[in-house]
C-alpha cells in the first residue's frame, strides 16, 4: 500500500549534499533501508519496546534528543546501547569517536566531568583539551535530575548547539549527537527537576511502561544466552546524517500542516487546563520528527495520520497544566481534534 | 519495513472511555412520592367526568402500579426500547380489549350491561393508562428531557379539565364554581388561579434540576402545549357544546321542540304565525295570536353568510319566509295562487332537483344581485331568505347537529333611490283580473277607503295621481299616529285589524301591516303582507356573518310597482314600548359563522376569500418545498457519484474518494469526529480494502506531490468493485435510495 512515488523520480529531485559530510547519494528506498537497519539493531536486542525504538527512531533521524521518563531496570541501558552499536564510525573523524557513553549523574557532578577539562600537557608546555563523555555518537545520560542544575544547563548547551566550552574555547561536537536522557517519575526525593524551558529542548519526553507478558517472559527466556548481534548489518555516521539530510530536504510538509499545527499550538494555549501552552520551538522541532514518521511509514508527505501519532509525546512535557490536571494527553487529544478535522476537510477541497 | 503499528505511539491520545455505569441510580424515593401524588390529583381531576367510579378506581391503582413497576423495571436495568414497546403495547391491547367489551354483543349479555361498561372502563382508564403511565415514568427516570412528558402530561390534564369553563360554560368540575358563584365570586378567576397554581408547581416540581435558561424554555413549550390544548379542544369539543347553550337548548330538548310542534300542527287551530313557530298558519287561523318567544334570552334561528359587502339603504335587512296576500274575511293568508314569486320549498340535493327559482318579478333594472349563504338552526316549514329571493340552491350542511338546512340564495335587492320608482302604476296592466282582484280586495268596511282618501287628499297636486306617493302618505300616517306595543292584541275583536287601525292605534307588527295592506288596496295599490325576520343592522358591528334571533320576527307589508316588482314597505312607528333591540351575541355571530363556513362548498366557491387561513396552500408549500430539497439533495448525490467520471484530472484524487466516502455514508458507514482518515480507511477495510491506498492517493494529492490520476482512478474502480461485493445488495439498494448520505461524508 506504498504510495511512495518511484524511486527514480525522488532521486532524480534530491539535490546534491555537497556541504556537510560525505557526499552520498539518497534514495527514499536506501534512506528507509538506513533507519530499518538502526531499527532492527534495536529491536533485536530490546523486547517488547517496539514504540519506544520508534520514538527514539524518529528522535534520531528528527535531529532531536529523547527523555524517557521509566523505572530503573527496565532495559533503559541496553536500548541505547544498541543504538550506539548499530551506528558504524566510517572513519570520517580525525580522531575516532566513541559510538555510545553512558554517564550517571550525581549531585557531585562537575560541568567538566561531562564536558571534558583543559589539561596541562608537561611535554609541550601547554593546555589541552581532554574530551569528557559527551563527546560520542550516541550519549545516555541516567536520571539527568539527579544532579545540580548547573551540569544540567552545560548538557543543555551541548545538545541544543551541539558544542562545548571550556574556558572560553568552543569545542564542537559531532554532527550526530544524541542523547538519550532518563528519569525516574517517582523517586523524586533529592533531586532537581529540570525546569519547562529546559524541558523544551527534548523532542520528545516518552513516558515507558511496563512491557507486555509475553516480551517479559522473553526477556527471562534469552538471558544470558549470546547475542548474534554482529551479524546485522550496521548504518555508518554518514549513511545516518544523508538520511536526516534527505529526510529534511525531500519529504513534503504542506502548508495545511503548517496551519494544523499552528492551530494546534494555539488550541493548546487558548485550552483552559493549560497555564503555559507549547512554544513555537516545539513547532519548529516537530517538523523533522513528522516527516521522519512519514519516511517510516513509506511516504513522502506528512499527513495528518502522522501529527495524530507524534502529539502526545512532542507536547506533553511542554506544558504546564493547571493544578488537578494530570493527564496531558487528554488536553492534548481534545485539541488536536478540530485542527485535524479542518485538515481532512481540507483535502476533500477540489 | 513499515509494519510499525500506531497503537503503542497512540494509546495515550486515545480519550478514555467511561463505562456504562452499571447500576442504575433513579430518583429519590421523596421526589417520587410527590410526583406519584400530583399525577393522581391531576389525572384523576380530568378523568373524573369521564368514568365511572370503577375506572375512576382503576385509574387510580394503574397511576400508582405505573409508579411503582416503573422504577423497579428502571433500577432492574430494564433496556429503555423494550420499556417504551412494552409499554406502548401493554396500552394498545388494554384499549382493543376494551373497545371489544363494550363493543361485542355475546360479551354483553354474558356480563350484562352495567358489567361491560364497567369492565371496558376498567380495561381502559386501568391498562391502557397503566401502559402509557409506565413508558412515561421510565423515559423521565432514563432522562432528564423526558421528565418535560411527565410535566407536560399534568399540564394537558389540568388544561383540558379547565378548557371545559370558558364561554362561562359551568361544567365539570361543578363544586369549584358552584361554590364560587354562590359566593359572588367570577368563577373563572378562581380556575384560572387553580390552574396556573397547579402549572407552576408542576413546573417547579419537575424543571427544578435544571439551569435558568432551561427552565424558562421548558415553562414556554409547557404553555405552548396547553394553548395548543385550549386550542384542539376549541375546534373539537367546545364548539358545539357552546352552541346549544346558545340555543338555550340541548339536543334532547330539540327533538322535544320538533315534538311539540308536530303536536302543535295536530292541533290545527293554533295561531302560530311567526316564523319562529315554523307553521304557516293555514286559512281560517288568524295572525294576531302572534305566539311571541318572551324568554329573556332569544333564540338564534339562523346564519346568514354574505358573499359581498351590502348594506341595506335603511340599514335593516328583511329576510322573507312566506306572503300573505289572500284576503281572508278579517286578514291575509297564505295562497299559492299568485305569489310564485316566493320560493316556499327547500331545494333538495339529494333528489338531485337541484335549485329552485322563483317566477321573476322584479326587474333586474331597478334591482342587483346578492349571493347569500343561509343556513337554519331552527327548523322552519319554508326557506328563510333575503328578498326578494330569486334563486335557491342546496348546499352541503357543514354541521348537521346544529343546522337544519344550508341553501344559497341569490336575491334582488332594490338599489338605487326610492325616487326612481315615482310615476309607475301598482298594477301591471298583463295582470288579469283575477289577479288584480286577488291583490285589492279589502275589508267589507268603508271606513279603510274613507281614511286613506282623507289621507291622500292633502297630498302635492303633482303626484295626486301617483300610487307610490300615495303609499308613502299612508305610511307616514301609520308612523306618526301608530304606538308599537305588544301589550294590546286585539285578538278578541272580530276584526283585529279594524279594532286598532280605528281605534287605538296600538298594536304590533301584524297590525300596522295589514292595516297598510288594506288601505293601500283600497286607493288601489297591489300589496300583500310579508312574514319573516327584520334585522336591525345599524347595532351590529361589521362581519359579513348575520346571526338572526327569533325575536326578529316581522311582519310587513310589501306594494307592487308595475316594471319594478314588489316592494318591501314596512312601517316603522316612531312611539313604541319596546326596549332597545336586543344587542347582538358577536360571538355567537361568529362562531356560528365559521361554522357555517366550514363547508367546502359552502356556495363560496366565487369568493375568493374562501378559507380565512390558507392551510391547504401552506401544506402543498411544504410539500413542494420538502420535494424540491428531496430533488437538489438527489442532484448533489448524483452529481457527486459522477464527478469522478468526467471531473477534472487535477482534482481526481478529491472526487474519487468523495464518491467512495459518499457510497459507504450511503450506507452508514462514517468516519467519526477525531478520526484520521487513515485509520478510517483501516477500520472499513474489511469492506473496501483499496480505500486505504485511495485514501493515500488523496493525502498524496492534497498534501504531497500529487498523484497518478489513471492510477488513481483505477484504486477507485477497485474501491467500486470490492464495495459492490462486499455490501448485501438490499442495503446498497437503500443506500442508493438514501438522499442525503453525501451530507454525512466527512
Amino acid at each position: 500500500m506504498s504510495t511512495l512515488p518511484d524511486a527514480h523520480d525522488v532521486a532524480a529531485v534530491a539535490p546534491p549534499t555537497p556541504s556537510a559530510g560525505p557526499s552520498l547519494s539518497m534514495t527514499a528506498d536506501k534512506a528507509r533501508e538506513v533507519t530499518s537497519r538502526v531499527q532492527a539493531w534495536m529491536s533485536h536486542n530490546v523486547m517488547g519496546r517496539d514504540d519506544v525504538i520508534e520514538l527514539v527512531l524518529i528522535a534520531l533521524f528528527g535531529d532531536g534528543h529523547v527523555l524517557l521518563e521509566d523505572y530503573p531496570g527496565s532495559g533503559k541501558t541496553t536500548l541505547a546501547n544498541a543504538l550506539g552499536n548499530a551506528i558504524d564510525d566510517d572513519g570520517h573523524a580525525e580522531d575516532k569517536l566513541p559510538e555510545f557513553r553512558r554517564m550517571q549523574f550525581t549531585p557531585d557532578l562537575l560541568p567538566s566531568d561531562i564536558t571534558g577539562v583543559m589539561m596541562f600537557d608537561l611535554e609541550s608546555n601547554t593546555f589541552h583539551f581532554r574530551r569528557g563523555p559527551v563527546f560520542a555518537y550516541v550519549v545516555l545520560v541516567d536520571e539527568i535530575n539527579r544532579t545540580t542544575p548547573k551540569v544540567q544547563a552545560s548538557l543543555l548547551e551541548a545538545m541544543a548547539e551541539k558544542q562545548v566550552t571550556v574556558d572560553n574555547e568552543t569545542h564542537q561536537l559531532d554532527d550526530l549527537f544524541f542523547v538519550i536522557a532518563t528519569q525516574n517519575p517517582l523517586d523524586a526525593v533529592g533531586t532537581y527537576p529540570l525546569p519547562l524551558a529546559q524541558l523544551d529542548r527534548f523532542l520528545f519526553k516518552i513516558k515507558m511502561r511496563h512491557i507486555a507478558r509475553d516480551a517479559e517472559l522473553e526477556v527471562l527466556a534469552s538471558w544470558g544466552k549470546p547475542r548474534k548481534a554482529t551479524d546485522l548489518p550496521k548504518a555508518s555516521r554518514s549513511e545516518i546524517l544523508a538520511t536526516r539530510r534527505f529526510i529534511r530536504e525531500e519529504i513534503v510538509v504542506s502548508p495545511h500542516i503548517h496551519v494544523a499545527l499552528v492551530d494546534i499550538a494555539r488550541a493548546l494555549r487558548a485550552d483552559k487546563r493549560v497555564i503555559q501552552g507549547v512554544s513555537t520551538r516545539s513547532l519548529v522541532l516537530a517538523i523533522p520528527a513528522l516527516q521522519t514518521l512519514a519516511l517510516l511509514r513509506g511516504r513522502d508527505y506528512v499527513s495528518p495520520e502522522d501529527i495524530s501519532d507524534l502529539a502526545v509525546p512532542l507536547w506533553q512535557h511542554r506544558m504546564e497544566l493547571v493544578p488537578g490536571i494530570d493527564d496531558a494527553s487528554l488536553v492534548i487529544s481534545d485539541c488536536i481534534k478540530p485542527p485535524l478535522e479542518a485538515l481532512s476537510r481540507a483535502t476533500l477541497r477540489g | 519495513m513499515t509494519a510499525t503499528t500506531a497503537n503503542g505511539l497512540t494509546g495515550g491520545a486515545d480519550p478514555q472511555r467511561t463505562d456504562d455505569a452499571a447500576k442504575r441510580p433513579s430518583e429519590s424515593r421523596a421526589v417520587m412520592g410527590v410526583k406519584l401524588l400530583m399525577a393522581l390529583a391531576a389525572l384523576l381531576f380530568m378523568l373524573r367526568p369521564l368514568t365511572t367510579t370503577a375506572g375512576l378506581v382503576a385509574a387510580a391503582t394503574a397511576i400508582v402500579a405505573a409508579f411503582v413497576v416503573a422504577r423497579w423495571a428502571y433500577t432492574r436495568g430494564m433496556r429503555q426500547p423494550a420499556a417504551v414497546v412494552g409499554g406502548v403495547a401493554f396500552s394498545g391491547l388494554a384499549w382493543l380489549l376494551s373497545n371489544l367489551v363494550r363493543d361485542a354483543g355475546w360479551l354483553a349479555g354474558l356480563l350484562g350491561v352495567e358489567g361491560a361498561i364497567i369492565a371496558s372502563d376498567v380495561l381502559l382508564f386501568g391498562g391502557a393508562l397503566f401502559g402509557v403511565l409506565f413508558t412515561i415514568r421510565f423515559l423521565a427516570q432514563s432522562g432528564r428531557l423526558f421528565t418535560v412528558i411527565e410535566a407536560l402530561l399534568i399540564v394537558f390534564s389540568v388544561v383540558y379539565t379547565f378548557s371545559d369553563h370558558r364561554h362561562l360554560r359551568l361544567n365539570q368540575p361543578r363544586f369549584f364554581s358552584d361554590w364560587a358563584l354562590s359566593n359572588g365570586i367570577d368563577p373563572t378567576v378562581v380556575l384560572m388561579g387553580m390552574g396556573v397554581t397547579i402549572m407552576l408547581l408542576a413546573l417547579v416540581m419537575f424543571m427544578r434540576r435544571q439551569g435558568g435558561l432551561k427552565a424558562i424554555l421548558s415553562m414556554l413549550f409547557a404553555i405552548i402545549v396547553g394553548v395548543g390544548v385550549y386550542l384542539y379542544i376549541d375546534d373539537d369539543k367546545v364548539q358545539p357544546a357552546v352552541l346549544t347553550n346558545g340555543l338555550g337548548l340541548t339536543s334532547d330538548e330539540q327533538s322535544d321542540n320538533k315534538d311539540s310542534q308536530s303536536n302543535n300542527d295536530g292541533q290545527s287551530d293554533q295561531n302560530n304565525d311567526g316564523p319562529s313557530g315554523g307553521n304557516g298558519g293555514g286559512d281560517g287561523d288568524s295572525p294576531y295570536k302572534q305566539n311571541y318567544d318572551n324568554s329573556d334570552k332569544p333564540k338564534p334561528v339562523a346564519v346568514v353568510a354574505f358573499h359581498d359587502d351590502y348594506e341595506a339603504p335603511e340599514g335593516i335587512l328583511y329576510f322573507r319566509q312566506q306572503v300573505k296576500s289572500k284576503f281572508n274575511e278579517t286578514h291575509l293568508a297564505a295562497d299559492g295562487t299568485y305569489d310564485h314569486d316566493v320560493i316556499d320549498v327547500f331545494p333538495q340535493a339529494a333528489s338531485g332537483s337541484g335549485p329552485v327559482a322563483a317566477a321573476p318579478s322584479q326587474n333586474l333594472d331597478f334591482h342587483k344581485k346578492v349571493p347569500t349563504s343561509v343556513y337554519l338552526i331552527a327548523q322552519h316549514p319554508q326557506p328563510v331568505a333575503l328578498t326578494h329571493a330569486t334563486e335557491l340552491k342546496p348546499l352541503d350542511n357543514p354541521n348537521s347537529r346544529v343546522f337544519t338546512a344550508a341553501y344559497g340564495v341569490t336575491s334582488h335587492v332594490l338599489a338605487g333611490d326610492m325616487r326612481r320608482l315615482l310615476g309607475r302604476p301598482s298594477v301591471p296592466d298583463e295582470w288579469t283580473d283575477e289577479q288584480r282582484a286577488h291583490y285589492l280586495a279589502v275589508p267589507d268596511d268603508p271606513r279603510y277607503e274613507a281614511l286613506s282618501d282623507i289621507l291622500v287628499r292633502d297630498l302635492d297636486p303633482r303626484f295626486r295621481d301617483d300610487q307610490l306617493m300615495k303609499a308613502l302618505v299612508i305610511k307616514r300616517y301609520l308612523e306618526k299616529e301608530g304606538y308599537y306595543t305588544r301589550t294590546e292584541t286585539h285578538t278578541d275583536e272580530s276584526d283585529p285589524t279594524a279594532s286598532f287601525l280605528f281605534g287605538s292605534l296600538r298594536g304590533y307588527c301584524v297590525h300596522f301591516a295589514h292595516s297598510a295592506a288594506f288601505l293601500f288596496r283600497s286607493q288601489g295599490i297591489a300589496s300583500r303582507v310579508a312574514v319573516g325576520y327584520a334585522v336591525d343592522t345599524r347595532k351590529r358591528s361589521g362581519g359579513s356573518n348575520l346571526l338572526i334571533y327569533g325575536s326578529a320576527a316581522h311582519a310587513w307589508p310589501e306594494i307592487h310597482i308595475a316594471g319594478v316588482g314588489w316592494v318591501t314597505f314596512d312601517i316603522y312607528p316612531e312611539q313604541s314600548d319596546e326596549p332597545p333591540t336586543q344587542v347582538v351575541d358577536q360571538d355567537l355571530e361568529s362562531l356560528l359563522g365559521e361554522m357555517a363556513r366550514e363547508d367546502p362548498t359552502g356556495g363560496r366557491a366565487d369568493d375568493p376569500n374562501k378559507s380565512p387561513f390558507p392551510w391547504l396552500t401552506i401544506l402543498w408549500s411544504i410539500i413542494g418545498l420538502l420535494g424540491l430539497l428531496l430533488l437538489t439533495s438527489y442532484g448533489i448525490k448524483i452529481w457527486r457519484r459522477l464527478k469522478p467520471r468526467f471531473g477534472s484530472d487535477s482534482g481526481s484524487h478529491v472526487w474519487t474518494l468523495r464518491a467512495a466516502l459518499d457510497r459507504l455514508a450511503d450506507v452508514g458507514i462514517t468516519r467519526e469526529h477525531g478520526e484520521t482518515r487513515e485509520r478510517f480507511a483501516a477500520r472499513v477495510a474489511e469492506t473496501t480494502p483499496s480505500l486505504a491506498a485511495l485514501t493515500s492517493a488523496n493525502l498524496s494529492g492534497a498534501l504531497g506531490r500529487g498523484t497518478d490520476p489513471r492510477e488513481t482512478s483505477r484504486i477507485y474502480d477497485a474501491v467500486s468493485s470490492e464495495f459492490r461485493d462486499n455490501v448485501h445488495w438490499f442495503r446498497r439498494l437503500l443506500g442508493n435510495l438514501n438522499p442525503i448520505g453525501w451530507a454525512f461524508t466527512r
